[in-house]
């Protein structure tokens, strides 16, 4: 497959401060590829990188295997991007919509293509066609700019929390338009998003982001500090229900791990032991792309998530609400170094 | 579409209204006067007869009198219409005016309470002032150094008393001759005003003013106004033949015997003195 | 007090009798604003934007000046114009002394700093948000620009308005440049403060009544712009 994306040494900053540090990470083309992740993990920051709205600090974005620059021609033509904060005109709808084709000189036939945009967000023309952008209800003015970004038939469609803030019917309606455009067009969909069981179900790739850092996900859990040093020399994190996460020395007690979690009850590395913490099965999540399910697991104040096989959940019956023991090695303690 | 119309009748209408500014050139006069000459309504009165009788269109500013001496002497204007006499003369002197003509004059009253506190009715003017400074009756002065303004102040000087600046019954309203009027009625104080003023006042009043006229027709109330062209030697690019026509019109007979029947609400004001 | 309602009665007699003189002071109050205005607009609404719009070094700077000449009282800038305009001043020769032409260059002294800087704010606030929307549906820079001049015009018509309203009610520029010169440079406002100093006060009443009117038809106009 091809790589639509091509990031190496991508280093951003925001008012001095560094907000993203990501080495290297290649995006195949014509799949959706789901970010998650905390607020001010970066995610938007590498949205808009991605869209080349910002130019990096330091590193370089490849898309389509060339440099590029804001305003860059070939980069103008195909990707696009949902904003979370609202992206209308003044202007009614069917000028908003409109808008993307007429820079493009695509405006042959310019009433079917609005109108087929719209119904593809679940908006009849002849209802909204000339509502004024400022008459529209918060999840109605979501579903048209994406409307007015899909007129285009864009080749990568970048999307930032773009069912946050919406009604359950708006939400889905965006939902199906994505897959439909995916679907349709072969675009390249990015979508960042709260909505973990969207993610899971709907993703074909999912990578985890955290102070500026993107991995693909898997068991690795974050797990943020503060650590605490014990008598005996090792590093802990005190949980509410009175076990303890043991992790090796941290760059500073203050540094968030990352921490590789399993079900295997006798997970070894060969020189230590592995240490065992007991919780509570939350949620399971059919990751639809892979088949594995995504177990939510509650260990005192801290959620982990874990990827496993439907036979080991059948195996170990797991369902919510069971009580069950994962098992780490604190000597592969991973530190998240901003 | 419809924008583009409204933007088009917008274009039209501003285009209209500005073009017209800078149409047609008849031949015309500029003259500075003052507010209280202006307010009289002679100068709206004889201006038409002007017109007809010459061609040449009047416009005039009225201003204070330092700052119609000061248009006169920027170059900014062709005439002056003023009532200081003795400032004209100096005025002339400087080089700044040719040709000064005395062209009629009315007349200043000292006006006040009916009550009358420092009891100056029929008195002399010098009199008068000597009784309002002893009993220290408030006085309200226009204080804007008009041609008003400066006719008070002859009046103190020549009542052989340095003006009461600094005395806190002298109130200097910075003000036309009405808006000092009207604080004189609030304060219950005496001023000194132009009859023309007064007469309107009285009228505004329904007939019953406030203030009444307690010293008039001493001598030295008289309230000279002459014609002054402004030095062409001073100011090259004046309208100097034009002004004098001006100058010769208004001492001119039948100009004179207008000015003499003018009315000011039904009351005649000028006494024309042009020789 | 009474001359409020007498005055108020007054303006609707002095329109529908056609004064000639009220009707003078009205042609010569919109001859001079049509003048300020298209001179202040043509030259703040760009320069405003652009203030707004772009970012440059002494930004903070220029904005400061701009926004301190908000406070240019309208005597001390008919003053000014008057030294440079008079016959003695620099500009003397081009005979706008007691002018409309002269009383307009006053007044757009004063209408530019107040369109600019109102210009500025409103592109302030939407450029960020605008940019982002843009550049995500394609734009280039020239169409981010020009369409985000066009976003912006509910605020450039509120800093239009408020310039005209600025312009349309002053009286120290229009006194001291213009004269007060009956049918040529007599305003609304310098023949208010005339028929005031002269103690006619329902007069003044009712040509600020008769201010207000045109005030009106010209919000009315503004207010069908907006909603396009």
């Amino acid at each position: 497959m091809d790589f639509i994306y091509q990031i190496r040494g991508l280093k951003q900053r925001y008012n001095g401060s560094p907000v993203l540090n990501i080495d290297r990470l290649d995006i195949d083309q014509g799949i959706i590829t789901g970010i998650m992740g905390p607020n001010g993990s970066g995610k938007t920051t590498l949205l808009r990188l991605l869209a080349f709205i910002d130019s990096p600090w330091q590193g370089e974005v490849r898309c389509n295997g060339r440099a590029a620059t804001p305003f860059s021609e070939h980069i103008r033509r195909i990707v696009t991007f949902l904003p979370q904060t609202p992206s209308l005109l003044l202007r009614s709808v069917y000028k908003n919509i409109s808008y993307g084709l007429k820079i493009r000189g695509m405006t042959e036939r310019l009433d079917e293509q609005v109108e087929k945009a719209l119904s593809m967000v679940g908006l009849s023309m002849s209802t909204f066609g000339h509502r004024r952008s400022v008459a529209l209800s918060g999840g109605e003015a979501q579903r048209v700019a994406l409307a007015a970004r899909l007129a285009i038939k864009p080749k990568v469609l970048l999307l930032d929390e773009p069912t946050a803030n919406v009604d359950t019917e708006s939400a889905l309606r965006i939902k199906q338009a994505v897959h439909r455009a995916k679907a349709r067009w072969n675009t390249t969909v990015i979508v960042v998003s709260h909505d973990s069981q969207w993610i899971y179900e709907g993703c074909d790739r999912i990578l985890q982001m955290y102070q500026g850092r993107a991995w693909d996900a898997g068991n690795k859990n974050v797990v943020p500090g503060p650590w605490q040093h014990a008598s005996d020399g090792s590093w802990f994190r005190p949980l509410t229900n009175g076990h303890k996460i043991m992790v090796s020395p941290p760059p500073s007690p203050d540094t968030t791990a990352m921490i590789a979690f399993s079900l295997e009850k006798s997970l070894k590395d060969g020189q230590s032991q592995a240490c065992l913490l007991d919780g509570t099965v939350s949620r399971l999540i059919l990751e639809k792309k892979t088949g594995r399910i995504a177990v939510s697991i509650t260990v005192g104040d801290v959620v982990l998530t874990l990827k496993t096989s439907a036979a080991t959940v059948e195996q170990e019956s797991l369902y919510p609400g069971k009580q069950i023991t994962v098992s780490y090695l604190p000597g592969h303690t991973q530190w998240i170094v901003p | 579409m419809k924008q583009g119309l409204k933007v088009f009748t917008l274009a039209l209408a501003v285009l209209m209204l500005t073009v017209t500014c800078f149409a047609g050139e008849t031949r015309t006069l500029m003259m500075a006067t003052t507010t209280s000459t202006d307010n009289t309504g002679l100068l709206d009165y004889l201006a038409p007869y002007f017109t007809e009788e010459t061609g040449i269109e009047l416009k005039w500013t009225a201003v204070g009198t330092g700052k119609a001496l000061r248009l006169g002497q920027n170059c900014d204007v062709d005439v002056l219409l003023v009532h200081a006499p003795a400032a004209e003369k100096q005025y002339v002197a400087d080089g700044y005016g040719i040709n000064r003509m005395e062209v009629m004059y009315n007349d200043f009253v000292i006006i006040g309470p009916p009550s009358d506190p420092a009891e100056v009715s029929g008195k002399s003017v010098s009199q008068a002032l000597k009784a309002i400074a002893e009993s220290q009756a408030v006085f309200a002065s226009r204080g804007d150094d008009s041609g008003t303004n400066k006719k008070e102040i002859s009046l103190w000087t020549s009542a052989g008393m340095a003006v009461p600046e600094k005395a806190s019954w002298y109130r200097q309203t910075g003000q036309g001759m009405l808006a000092t009027i009207n604080i004189a009625v609030e304060q219950n104080a005496y001023t000194m005003t132009d009859r023309g003023t007064y007469i309107k006042y009285s009228h505004n009043a329904g007939g019953n003013p406030p203030l009444k006229i307690l010293v008039e027709g001493d001598d030295i109330l008289k309230n000279q106004y002459s014609v002054i062209a402004v030095n062409p030697a001073n100011c090259p690019d004046v309208k100097f033949t034009t002004a004098m026509t001006f100058a010769k019109w208004l001492t001119r007979t039948k100009t004179q015997e207008r000015i003499a029947g003018f009315k000011l609400l039904g009351k005649k004001l000028f006494i024309p003195n042009a020789h | 007090m009474d001359f409020i309602a007498a005055g108020f009665v007054k303006a609707f007699v002095l329109l529908a009798q056609g004064d000639a003189a009220t009707w003078s002071a009205i042609l010569v109050t919109l001859r001079v604003t049509m003048l300020s205005m298209s001179a202040s607009l043509v030259l703040g609404i760009p320069l405003g934007f652009l203030l707004g719009y772009q970012a440059f070094p002494g930004r903070r700077q220029v904005r400061m000046v701009v926004d301190t000449m908000l406070f240019l009282p309208t005597v001390f800038v008919g003053l000014l114009v008057y030294a440079f305009i008079s016959s003695r001043g620099p500009l003397g020769g081009a005979g706008l002394l007691f002018t409309v032409p002269g009383i307009a260059v006053g007044q757009t002294i004063l209408a530019m700093p107040i369109v600019m800087s109102l210009a500025a704010s409103a592109t302030e606030e939407t450029a960020g948000r605008l940019r982002v929307t843009l550049m995500s549906l394609g734009a280039s820079r020239r169409q981010l620009f020009l369409t985000s001049l066009w976003e912006t015009r509910q605020g450039i018509v509120v800093a239009g308005l408020v310039a005209c309203g600025r312009v349309m009610t002053e009286v120290g520029i229009s006194m001291m440049v213009g004269g007060n010169i009956k049918w040529h440079t007599r305003t609304i406002t310098t023949a208010i403060a005339l028929e005031t100093n002269k103690g006619l006060f329902a007069m003044g009443i009712a040509l600020g009544m008769v201010l207000m009117l045109i005030a009106f038809s010209l919000n009315i106009g503004a207010m069908l712009l907006k909603q396009k």
